[in-house]
């Protein structure tokens, strides 16, 4: 008898609801989830910049040695007036954008010869890898002895630094592309120029992406470095005579000017990205 | 070449000792639709990628169509284009281009696909894009290596029906490669069965399509091909 009825036992379950109004609430709680985020990721931060302050206006630290974030403030106040500011960003910048772009353009041409043509490979890819283990800071004393302190050893060191990252992601890149992929080239009649525009740099533009924008960064860490050969000019020209009269606040003011920049880097490669490969989006990811 | 689109004589292939084909001649005719059919490893493949020129033979001679499209197992879809570019690859631009490569995914019923990305799309559909793309070239030859592999049963059916469509519209020659007896004796004017490197025998098959798998003919043939691919 008892074989036959089902056990009077009931089945824990869960149950999601796709109701409107639900789904409503679920997301009013996703971004109440995303404002605790934000507010949570600032705290830090804000408090550093809070407990900065008050120790510069309590005494506890010498003014000197850490100025406040207002006295920071109003050294900006003080460039931008005399317009040392809007002079040496346009200067920097320069330096740093044509160094990576005859950098990254060497850097991207090596790497695509490198990547299809296995004699080129054999032939520049183990120097490369040599050189490219010196660290290019080391390089700054014998660049001024070679190039002088003018622009020229600047835009060498920049240029020295730029050209391993975009070419050795484009190397990989195009190396990782299935080979089978290649092979269209052939089955479909195409020309070596045209497999390279169709098939090659669009599949290997996520990693060569990759390669510019370490690129970028290490830009702007050689330019740091370039800047403190004997400067006239430039971001390192503000710091270096901020330093020269004691003025900690101008130096700092320089040092948060090439942090802004590499954040902006950062941000513009990210919109890049997204506008040079939308065809990895379409995952939904 | 006037009349065939594939002529082979006396072709060999061989790696190291390894013989994967002898002495092999083969013709196929324009408009005629062969498959070859045969184990795995017994150079199938190779014989097909012999002919579409992405190997060469060891010794003997192949004279192929000028105009030859190849569709692969995988779809070898450019994961960096869209599928209407993928059609197009290098010949054409613009409006003109996008216009025929729509006409040619309208054929195997992908047109509302055209601006998408590959990766959107479904095996099946990847793989009409690849046929897409060999047939917007009006090709003389259409090589197929077993373009159905790696479908389910119900896609692969509904594959091999567009195929048969579009060789009759188009008239291409048509050489594919396969390994199921059925799909071989459903599609072909004619089935060659390979075995270690030799064509060992070229059936006719005078059936009107769509053919029935479980007719008496088709079941007699069937036997016929079993038996020559022994072991």
């Amino acid at each position: 008898m008892s074989t036959t009825a089902a056990p009077d036992r009931t089945v824990p379950v869960l149950t999601r609801s796709f109701a409107q109004e639900e789904q409503r609430a679920r997301a009013r709680a996703a971004a109440r989830g995303r404002a605790v985020n934000v507010a949570a990721r600032c705290l830090v931060p804000v408090a550093l910049i809070a407990v900065w302050q008050l120790s510069a206006s309590l005494g506890w630290v010498s003014t000197t040695a850490l100025p406040s974030p207002v006295t920071i403030l109003s050294a900006y106040g003080e460039l931008w007036r005399t317009g040392d500011l809007q002079d040496a960003l346009p200067i920097s910048l320069q330096r740093a954008g044509a160094g990576l772009l005859i950098g990254g353009l060497a850097g991207l041409v090596l790497g695509i010869v490198a990547g299809l043509s296995t004699v080129a490979e054999r032939l520049y890819d183990a120097p490369l890898q040599m050189v490219r283990t010196i660290p290019f800071i080391a390089l700054v004393p014998l660049f001024i002895v070679w190039f002088g302190i003018g622009e020229e050893s600047k835009a060498a060191l920049i240029v020295g630094a730029t050209v391993f990252p975009v070419y050795l992601n484009t190397y990989h890149g195009i190396r990782g592309i299935d080979r089978r992929l290649l092979e269209l080239g052939r089955s479909f009649e195409l020309s070596r120029p045209q497999v390279v525009r169709l098939v090659v740099l669009p599949l290997a533009m996520p990693q060569i992406l990759v390669g510019i924008r370490y690129a970028a960064g290490v830009a702007l860490l050689a330019l740091v470095a370039a800047e403190q050969i004997n400067t006239s000019s430039g971001i390192g020209y503000i710091l270096n005579t901020g330093n020269q009269n004691q003025r900690t606040d101008i130096v700092i003011a320089g040092i948060l000017v090439y942090a802004v920049l590499g954040i902006v880097v950062d941000v513009a490669m990210r919109w890049i990205e997204r506008a040079l490969l939308p065809w990895r989006n379409t995952h939904g990811g | 070449m006037a009349a065939d689109v594939v002529r082979a004589e006396r072709l060999t292939k061989r790696f190291g000792d390894q013989m994967i084909l002898t002495d092999l001649d083969l013709t196929i005719g324009r408009g005629e639709f062969v498959v070859l059919v045969g184990r795995s490893g017994t150079g199938k493949t190779t014989l097909l990628r012999i002919i579409a020129g992405l190997e060469d033979g060891t010794s003997g001679a192949v004279e192929v169509a000028a105009r030859t499209s190849v569709v692969f197992q995988d779809p070898r879809l450019i994961a960096a284009q869209r599928v209407w570019r993928n059609v197009v690859l290098a010949s054409g631009r613009g409006k003109e281009a996008y216009r025929a490569a729509r006409a040619s995914l309208a054929e195997v019923g992908l047109e509302n696909k055209a601006r998408q990305w590959p990766k959107t799309l479904s095996g099946g559909e990847a793989q009409r894009v690849g046929l897409a793309r060999a047939l917007y070239r009006e090709p003389d030859l259409l090589l197929l290596d077993e373009p159905f592999g790696a479908l389910d049963a119900f896609t692969r059916a509904q594959a091999q029906d567009l195929v048969v469509r579009l060789w009759r519209s188009h008239r291409p020659g048509v050489l594919l490669v396969t390994h199921d007896i059925e799909e071989a004796l459903l599609l072909a004017d004619r089935v060659l069965v390979l075995g270690r490197g030799e064509i060992r025998g070229d059936l006719k098959v005078g059936l009107d399509r769509p053919r029935d798998t479980t007719s008496e003919a088709f079941n007699a043939l069937k036997r016929q091909v079993i038996d020559l691919l022994g072991t």
